[in-house]
């Protein structure tokens, strides 16, 4: 690819840098799960020396993996309509209130999950079974559409910037209502579960970005019964 | 070959308000709302083909019809197509008919623009009565705008397709702005699209039409203002006429440079089928491959597809020369918008605004100067589009100064879809806001060599265009307060904006 076609290519999706981001999250999820001893040991040894750092580290890291995917085309939009040199600043503000929004809703089940210890786990085919009876119920789809509900914002300085923040949170909020269910069983399952993560995420993403999101309910009810069938029969490392 | 010639339905009347082409229409239109007759064929169906009532789901036939897309052209050609058809059997069915009038007939369109007369709707959809029969005349609806039925014209602005036919491209990809027909972007019932434009001729006189033809949804009457409201609009049997004349300026923008051209074979803009009913009710599905000869496949012309006299502008055509390839390819940049929304609700309203340096690829490009220039209002919001608005562009603030306000006339702005715009109970619409931009770069440019460019301060009026003319008048202190400019609705617009390219 030449310089020019880099260029444009950059210019048409300012939202370049947080897909990067996003592949960084899953990388480094991937490693300290499956990048031999030396990554596992410094996983065990991150959660045993720090808990609750290690715990908000790892739900930050998930959330930028599996959420952030599914609000890169509004962090797109809200970019292509900001000054050039803002273009950065909106998407970093946009994604920080949105993934702020997360770690709020973190805050609440993490150590809810923690007190409940290893029988969190069992709990995790009814989650996902909740997941799948929550696709059918019109409040999610109403709040999966509101998602796309994005005011423009004021041109510049910290009108500008406290929109952009007030805009995450409010997608933030909406996306909160939309796939609480799916980020509970992940909470529950722990960021180990890569295999799940991506599934949920897929899912997740595919709501969000549908043209007509609601005919996905019941391919995603299957999809979400199917994976607590699954986590029934082998419960998540 | 081409079987079937739409002709215009002020030159039918012309001869004789009740020529046997609209007569026949009048007379199948009756058939279609026969209540014996059974769906697909009636004119309730037909009507629910473009949309439903909000919260009411489609299906793959209800509520398809394609707005701020470029499928908006070919849609709504296979729309009335097919409907065409489905009139032309029913009205073949009756003994009333002149059998040459049976072989021959073909949806008339309604050019506006033909002449002053002309902006005023046909005699024969103002006549209570069909053709002296003492019968109702089905194509005459009570719910339209005040005046309507009584020969009040259009305003000149709401009609004129100059502006319309002006982009030099079919359309942009997603995440950009202009062009003739509306984004290049997927299949979109309301505006499913986040932040996707509606095209030049979508806004006016498509829109405009729409709404000031209707006029006012009043409150406790849900039949009020059929032509303005998305899923109402199919029920007047003028939408069908006015829908012809926008499918006769497509033709008419291919025919007058050798610039204007469809997208080119492979494009994603044939992929979609959009499925209808043929006169027997059976299904079928076309894509925009089918609908684009109009002569071959779809057996029908127009009696003229001559450019009318464009009205005065100022400035140059500029807009008509190429573009760039790193203009087209990249997007447009954002320069400076008003900092809030702003809110219409009948009066006039100014804003002003500053932009910035352009700052990515266009600075680069080096010149200077952009080689577009747009005018773009983003996140429209409203319970109904109530009226059209007049935009000017650095209009002087002093009302008795002698300018004239057409030399800072930028487009009438129409709302048609903006009760739909935040609808989050369907997928179809999916809840965005309406957005529109014009393109400006003439008219910018003009004011630039007559040193009335600062961007500093870019001020933008937008006048309420109540009556044929009064935004015009009003600027001119012509005009006095507005006998229904407390009952307008508010609409909101999120920003006001330019975009250089």
């Amino acid at each position: 690819m030449t310089a020019v076609a880099l260029r444009r290519a950059g210019a048409q999706h300012p939202e370049a840098g947080a897909a990067l981001l996003v592949m960084a999250a899953w990388l480094l999820l991937f490693l300290l799960i499956a990048g031999g001893a030396p990554m596992q040991d410094l996983h065990a040894a991150l959660h045993a020396g720090a808990a609750v750092p290690a715990e908000a580290l790892g739900w930050l890291t998930m959330t930028t993996a599996t959420m952030v995917p599914t609000a890169l085309p509004v962090a797109r939009r809200l970019a292509l309509t900001s000054l050039w040199r803002r273009r950065g600043r909106t998407i970093a503000l946009f994604l920080a209130s949105y993934v702020a929004v997360w770690g709020l809703f973190g805050a609440a089940v993490l150590p809810l999950v923690a007190l409940l210890g290893s029988d969190a786990a069992t709990l995790l085919p009814a989650v996902l079974l909740v997941a799948a009876a929550w696709a059918f119920c019109p409040a999610k789809w109403r709040a999966v559409r509101a998602c796309r509900l994005v005011d423009p914002l004021p041109p510049s300085g910290w009108t500008a910037d406290r929109a952009c923040w007030r805009t995450g949170v409010r997608y933030g909020q909406r996306c909160v209502l939309a796939c609480w269910p799916l980020m509970l069983a992940m909470a529950i399952a722990g960021h180990a579960a890569i295999g799940l993560m991506l599934l949920l995420s897929a899912v997740a993403v595919a709501e969000k970005r549908a043209a007509e999101p609601s005919r996905l309910a019941r391919a995603a009810a299957s999809v979400l019964v199917l994976a607590a069938c699954v986590s029934a029969i082998v419960p998540p490392a | 070959m081409a079987q079937y010639v739409r002709r215009d339905i002020w030159g039918l009347s012309e001869t004789d308000p009740w020529h046997p082409i609209i007569e026949a229409y009048a007379l199948g239109v009756r058939e279609l709302q026969r209540p014996e007759r059974a769906e697909p064929l009636t004119w309730a169906y037909q009507a629910k083909i473009h949309a439903l009532p909000r919260g009411v789901a489609g299906d793959q036939f209800l509520a398809q019809c394609q707005h701020f897309c470029w499928f908006f052209l070919p849609w709504h050609r296979l729309y009335l197509y097919y409907f065409e058809r489905i009139v032309r059997a029913a009205i073949q069915t009756l003994d009333e008919v002149d059998e040459d009038v049976k072989a021959q007939w073909a949806l008339p369109y309604w050019n506006y623009e033909r002449n002053d007369a002309a902006r005023s709707l046909p005699p024969a959809f103002r006549d209570q009565t069909l053709a002296g029969r003492g019968e109702p005349n089905p194509l005459f609806i009570r719910q339209r705008k005040p005046g309507r039925n009584q020969g009040t014209p259009l305003d000149p602005n709401d009609v004129r397709s100059d502006l319309a036919r002006l982009p030099r491209e079919f359309a942009f990809p997603d995440g950009s702005v202009g062009g003739f027909a509306g984004p290049a972007v997927g299949p979109s019932h309301v505006g499913e699209v986040a932040g996707a434009d509606s095209g030049e001729l979508e806004n006016a006189p498509h829109g405009s039409v729409h709404v000031q033809v209707g006029g006012l949804r009043q409150a406790g009457d849900p039949q009020d203002g059929l032509m303005a409201i998305f899923a109402t609009a199919g029920l007047d049997p003028l939408f069908w006429l006015h829908h012809c004349n926008l499918d006769r300026l497509w033709e008419m923008w291919l025919g007058e440079d050798d610039a204007h051209v469809n997208p080119p074979a492979g494009s994603p803009f044939y992929a979609p089928s959009f499925h209808f009913h043929d006169e027997a009710g059976a299904a079928v599905a076309k894509t925009a491959e089918f609908a684009v000869d109009t002569a071959g496949n779809l057996e029908y012309t127009y009696e003229d597809i001559t450019p009318p006299a464009p009205p005065r502008r100022r400035g140059r055509r500029r807009t008509t020369t190429p573009m760039s390839e790193d203009a087209a390819t990249n997007p447009p940049e954002f320069v400076g918008g008003t900092p809030k929304p702003i809110r219409l609700a009948g009066a006039e309203e100014r804003v002003s605004f500053e932009t910035a340096r352009p700052t990515g690829p266009m600075a680069r490009r080096g010149g200077g100067r952009p080689e577009r220039v747009y005018l773009r209002f983003e996140g429209i919001t409203g319970e109904q589009p109530g009226i059209t608005y007049a935009v000017y562009l650095n209009l002087p603030d002093d009302d008795a100064t002698a300018a004239d306000p057409e030399d800072y006339y930028v487009g009438n702005l129409a709302f048609f879809g903006v009760e739909r715009a935040g609808d989050v109970d369907t997928d179809r619409p999916g809840g965005h806001g309406l957005n529109h931009a014009f393109d400006v770069t003439e008219l910018v440019e003009a004011l630039d060599d007559d040193d009335e460019w600062d961007p500093q301060e870019v001020r933008v009026t937008l006048s309420p265009v109540h009556s044929s003319g009064d935004a015009v008048r009003r600027r001119r202190g012509g005009a006095g307060p507005d006998p229904d400019a407390a009952e307008t609705p508010a609409v909101q617009i999120g920003r006001v904006s330019v975009y250089y390219r």
